[in-house]
């Protein structure tokens, strides 16, 4: 656990951060949140040491801080920054081991290690060799975040890692993060002023507001109970969807009245006649391609095939996939974890669950 | 490396060798150039020590300028020495408009005449360069590289040389290159002052009125400068290829 009691720091008379006071709960993503400015990141780098504050102290495991050397500290908690900070001259290999270098692990051990890592994060060995500039955004950040975890520390410390990179790429490293995290379970302090990604990614949530705390607890208790207007702001005000941000696309996908085929001349009339609700999914060995739908329009039968899907991860919440549906007019979305299909989620579920909602 | 550049570099250097340890060549480009001249070369040494002690001058100078400069621009980038770094930076701008034969001049009252303070005068003015680049080298780094360096828990002097100084080489390296060049050219002055080297030939082409001398120094100067000049281009493309662009992390 790491504890923040009375933490302050003055910049120039001018208090960056004041008197916070938070836990933040082993195993658990605890996301800082709050308007630019707020004091997020000078929260985060007091936990490593590369800020020290002007009062108050921290604990890990109710040891406090001081009593580690600052460097030996930094070993042992992973810190991932928005500008990534891959070293140039290193390739991949030489910036994942850095830290174990840094600790002195034996060759082999290092080996292993790199090996474990880039499986970890979803990266080929090929890319062992290559240089950060011949990287994506995602794909740095995936290097970013397994140098982070070399030494396989408890504790990790990412401020706004996903912060530049582009909405799609974006929500495919959220779902290989929260894939990650089930694996690994450390603790992590996030940094975020992205309201979304911390519902999407947060057990906890710790809001501040011009370097003060404003609310912090577990995910579910702050949208339930916001303690203010600026809470109830920074939430968003719709509350029939906020609750179903809570609601990850693994509880409801399902395989209800659905067919698979692979080849388009299996296609079961009747079954698709049978149920408005029925589909016959077209998937080859990985590959959702599109579906087929019994339509009976001014009394004309037909089956339509519809070929552009939509299509969402498994730790995908129910706002964001009601929102894909708005934005591509289906009512119907497809929900994956890499290639394995798990099911679908209907418009009607999702209309389901607001209503128990409210 | 670019192997066939590295081939070309063999040849010029093989080639350079071969004219100043062969007096043939200069025998027939001089000869014909001055057929009027009765001494065509200069005689009271012969040119592989001319170039020998000249590149003595250059190599030992530059070296001290080196280490100092370095050191200099390593110091003022640091938390400790930022406090310097205005003041530097004044100095070397300054310091850069003065001319290299006016610091020799000025050199010999506190040292007499001959090799030392021919060695002052171009340590002083060849630091300039490298005290330039190696702050403006470190000063490229972008902060968020540093702050992960100390982030995932290198201490100063990791991060200054496994970081810092592998990211700034090449512009150091370029600062050397600057000056090890303007070195070769000054250094021809010392010979005014009794410090030996190519300006024995040029100043003694001056004195005699003998353009065949003259020119002897001048083109093996400038033939060694080029060379010099040829092998900084290469290692400094070649570590370039590799380290790229510093915002690529
Ligand atoms: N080194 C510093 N010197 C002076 N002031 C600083 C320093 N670092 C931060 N501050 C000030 O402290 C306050 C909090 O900064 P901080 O970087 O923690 O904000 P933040 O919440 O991370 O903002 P953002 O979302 O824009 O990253 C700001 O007003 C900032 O200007
Ligand atoms: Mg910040």
């Amino acid at each position: 656990m790491i504890r923040l009691k009375n933490i302050s720091k003055k910049y120039n008379n001018t208090y960056a951060v004041k008197n916070l006071n938070f836990d933040i709960c082993n195993g658990c993503i605890t996301m800082i949140i709050g308007p630019s400015g707020c004091g997020k990141t000078t929260t985060l780098r007091m936990i490593n040491r590369l800020v020290e504050p002007s009062n108050g102290e921290i604990f890990i495991n109710n040891k406090n801080i001081l009593d580690y050397n600052p460097v030996a500290l930094r070993r042992n908690i992973g810190y991932v920054i928005q500008e990534i900070g891959l070293f140039p001259h290193y390739n991949v290999e030489e910036n994942i081991t850095v830290v174990p270098k840094l600790l002195k692990w034996g060759k082999d051990k290092i080996k292993k290690r790199v090996d474990e890592l880039l499986d970890l994060v979803s990266l080929n060995p090929e890319y062992k060799q290559k240089y950060p500039h011949q990287l994506s955004g995602g794909e740095k950040q995936r290097v970013g975040l397994a140098r982070a975890l070399a030494s396989d520390p408890e504790i990790l410390l990412m401020d706004e890692p996903f912060g530049a990179i582009d909405p799609i790429n974006r929500t495919k490293l959220h779902e290989s993060f929260m894939e990650i995290q089930k694996k690994i379970k450390k603790t992590i302090v996030f940094v975020t002023h992205d309201i979304n990604e911390a519902i999407k990614l947060g057990d906890n949530l710790v809001i501040l507001k011009k370097g003060m705390l404003v609310q912090n607890g577990k995910l579910k208790t702050v949208l339930n109970n916001p303690k203010n207007n600026f809470v109830k702001s920074l939430l968003g005000e719709d509350r029939n969807l906020k609750g179903l941000v809570l609601k990850k696309s693994y509880d409801f996908a399902n395989k209800k009245y659905l067919k698979i085929i692979k080849n388009k001349n299996e296609i079961d009339k009747t079954f698709l006649k049978k149920d408005k609700r029925n589909l016959i999914i077209l998937k080859d060995k990985k590959r959702i391609k599109g579906y087929f739908k019994y339509q009976n329009k001014n009394n004309e039968e037909k089956i339509k095939y519809y070929s552009n899907i939509v299509k969402a991860g498994k730790y995908s919440n129910l706002r964001e996939i009601l929102s894909k549906m708005m934005e591509f007019g289906e009512d119907v979305a497809f929900i994956c974890s890499k290639d394995i299909f798990l099911g679908v989620i209907r418009l009607a579920d999702i209309l389901k669950e607001m209503g128990s909602n409210l | 490396m670019n192997k066939k550049k590295v081939i070309f570099l063999f040849i010029i250097t093989g080639f350079f060798v071969f004219i100043i340890t062969n007096d043939g060549f200069f025998n027939f480009l001089l000869g014909g150039l001055f057929p009027n001249q009765k001494n065509i070369l200069y005689n009271r040494q012969p040119m592989v020590a001319l170039v020998g002690s000249h590149l003595e001058l250059v190599m030992l100078s530059s070296l001290l300028a080196v280490l100092i400069g370095v050191t200099i621009g390593l110091v003022v980038t640091r938390k400790f020495g930022r406090k310097f770094l205005p003041l530097v930076n004044e100095l070397t701008s300054f310091g850069q408009t003065f001319p290299p034969v006016a610091i020799l001049a000025l050199s010999v009252p506190i040292l007499g005449f001959g090799f030392k303070p021919t060695i002052l005068a171009l340590v002083v003015y060849s630091i300039l360069p490298i005290v330039e680049n190696t702050v403006s080298g470190i000063q490229s780094i972008p902060d968020s590289i540093l702050d992960t360096a100390k982030g995932v828990g290198m201490n100063k002097f990791q991060v200054l040389y496994k970081i810092e100084l592998p990211l700034s080489l090449n512009i150091i390296l370029g600062g050397i290159r600057t000056s090890v060049i303007i070195n070769i050219g000054t250094a021809t002055v010392g010979a005014t002052i009794g410090a030996g080297g190519l300006g024995k030939p040029i100043i003694a082409g001056l004195v005699n009125q003998n353009s065949s001398y003259l020119l002897h120094g001048a083109l093996v100067a400038a033939f060694m400068a080029f060379i010099i000049d040829y092998f900084f281009s290469l290692i400094i493309r070649s570590s370039k290829k590799e380290k790229m662009n510093i915002n690529g992390g």
